[in-house]
């Protein structure tokens, strides 16, 4: 097999200052689909049914087409829309918006197998609803949800390498760059693939970590 | 005439087509101990969760010292609803304990304790913890302090959950079957920690199924049946000397299946 080993080390220079703006990408975009994701959450235990039916519909469509159109409808629609967005703007809004919702779905899962007694022990020492929500069901949903959260997490990482198709020049991006001065595509793309399999490997970790952390307090 | 610390007039209470209390009333005067016994499915848990308005009830009154909780007759004789804010107000007066401990699974046992004095109670931080640290000590749960729950035994966990409930300096105390969730060797240690509560002048509204436990402990018992007072009296009239012969039924049965705890060492 012809594999240029020279090469393949020479992408890594470019690649890991590319890296950067994955992790900025995805620790903004991680931040703001946990609080989109966890304000949904609440949202939807409001029982209001206009607002419940209106984020079941936003759910169907976001779960239902593929993240990649999604990037291009952020990419053209939101700047038809008015809003004067960068790519990398508008690529983290349309991988929050994703990740939102599938977070939400996650925490839906985590409270509906959650003991509601803590709850009611809550309710019985006079703790108003939302201090409830804030110290007594939320910090449990996420210990409990933990597993599946990281997973979430990890999807955004390899969601950000999709924003290379809107100009973001990101680590898939500048892969690309490399093959086209160096003609050795199968070197650089490795390489991407590498660096950002490594920040996925610190987030699991990280996860795993907090999660022994947290067993003792788990319910 | 001294005022009943807790008056429950005419409560009544369905789950769709299902009656769970259909008009109760009784009173417990500060001090007192009343146990409330009946047949699985009687409405006893419901009663209790109505009374701290757990459970919204349909119909009926609860006061605590003269202060109505939720249903509230107004001056044009029309019943109003109190605002959710204005009855986790009043809620605190009660403190309640579950046959599940409910304890808070992500706080250590000091914070359980502490949370709701200051969160709820707006209580300086220092003093609360001092009073938990002394709730602890006299539960004999010193140097669980930064303990989680999950390390506890079901009986400590039970004894936090009193504590929690008496940080935040109720004036009665509602135990919904606080020994049904607990091993057999551990009932005992809780029931006599009651008991100890109960000397102490806690006025108790206990929902048991220990009925040698109601018999040395209770000052009062109420029988209930298919949603309302079946029997009440003294504890030794109501358990000794049954007239109801549903009651006289449950109480056989109960005698048939267990012993009761022995807790008749020194008389009450």
């Amino acid at each position: 097999m012809d594999f240029d080993l020279a090469a393949f080390g020479d992408a890594f220079p470019r690649l890991l200052p590319a890296a950067l703006t994955n992790l900025t990408i995805a620790l903004v975009a991680m931040t703001l689909a946990l609080i989109g994701g966890t304000v949904l959450t609440v949202l939807r235990t409001t029982g209001i049914g206009l607002l419940t039916g209106a984020i079941g519909v936003l759910i169907s469509f976001i779960r239902g087409t593929p993240i990649l159109v999604q990037i291009f409808l952020f990419y053209y629609g939101l700047p038809a829309l008015g809003l004067d967005l960068t790519p990398i703007q508008a690529g983290v809004l349309a991988i929050a918006l994703n990740s939102s919702i599938f977070i939400t779905e996650i925490m839906r899962g985590g409270l509906s197998g959650m003991d509601p007694g803590p709850v009611e022990a809550a309710i019985a020492l006079g703790v108003r609803a939302r201090t409830i929500w804030t110290r007594v069901i939320l910090p449990q949903l996420y210990i409990r949800i933990l597993p599946p959260l990281v997973n979430e997490l990890t999807t955004i990482v390899k969601g950000t390498a999709l924003l290379s198709v809107i100009t973001v020049v990101e680590v898939l991006r500048t892969a690309q760059q490399i093959a086209n001065t160096t003609f050795r595509p199968l070197e650089a793309l490795l390489a991407a693939a590498i660096v950002l399999f490594a920040l996925n490997l610190a987030i699991s970790q990280l996860g795993r970590r907090i999660e022994t952390r947290f067993a003792a307090r788990r319910g | 005439m001294t005022r009943p610390l807790l008056k429950v007039s005419n409560l009544a209470k369905s789950f769709g087509t299902m009656t769970a209390l259909r008009d109760i009333s009784f009173e417990v005067e500060a001090g007192e101990v009343v146990c409330i016994i009946g047949p699985s499915g009687c409405g006893k848990s419901t009663l209790l969760r109505c009374i701290n308005y757990l459970t919204f009830p349909d119909g009926g009154f609860v006061e605590v010292d003269g202060t109505h909780i939720g249903r509230e007759p107004g001056r044009d004789g029309k019943v109003r609803m109190q605002s959710h804010k204005r009855i986790d107000q009043l809620r605190p007066m009660m403190g309640f304990v579950f046959q599940q401990f409910n304890l808070w699974p992500h706080m250590t046992v000091l914070e359980n304790i502490a949370r709701g004095p200051v969160k709820v109670q707006r209580r300086p931080r220092e003093e609360v913890e001092r009073q938990a640290r002394a709730l602890l000590a006299r539960f004999g749960l010193a140097g669980k302090e930064d303990a989680y729950p999950s390390a506890l035994s079901g009986g400590q966990k039970q004894r936090v959950a009193i504590a929690r409930a008496l940080a935040m300096e109720p004036r009665l105390m509602l135990f919904d079957e606080p020994t049904s969730a607990l091993d057999p060797e551990i009932v005992k240690e809780v029931l006599l920690f009651l008991r100890e509560l109960a000397d102490s002048g806690m006025t108790m509204v206990i929902v048991t199924h220990e009925i040698g436990f109601a018999r040395h402990v209770a000052d009062r018992v109420i029988f209930l049946d298919g949603g309302l007072v079946a029997e009440q009296g003294p504890a030794r009239q109501v358990l000794g000397d049954p007239q109801n012969p549903r009651l006289r039924e449950f109480l056989a049965q109960i005698h048939e299946v267990a012993a009761p705890a022995d807790l008749s060492t020194p008389s009450h």
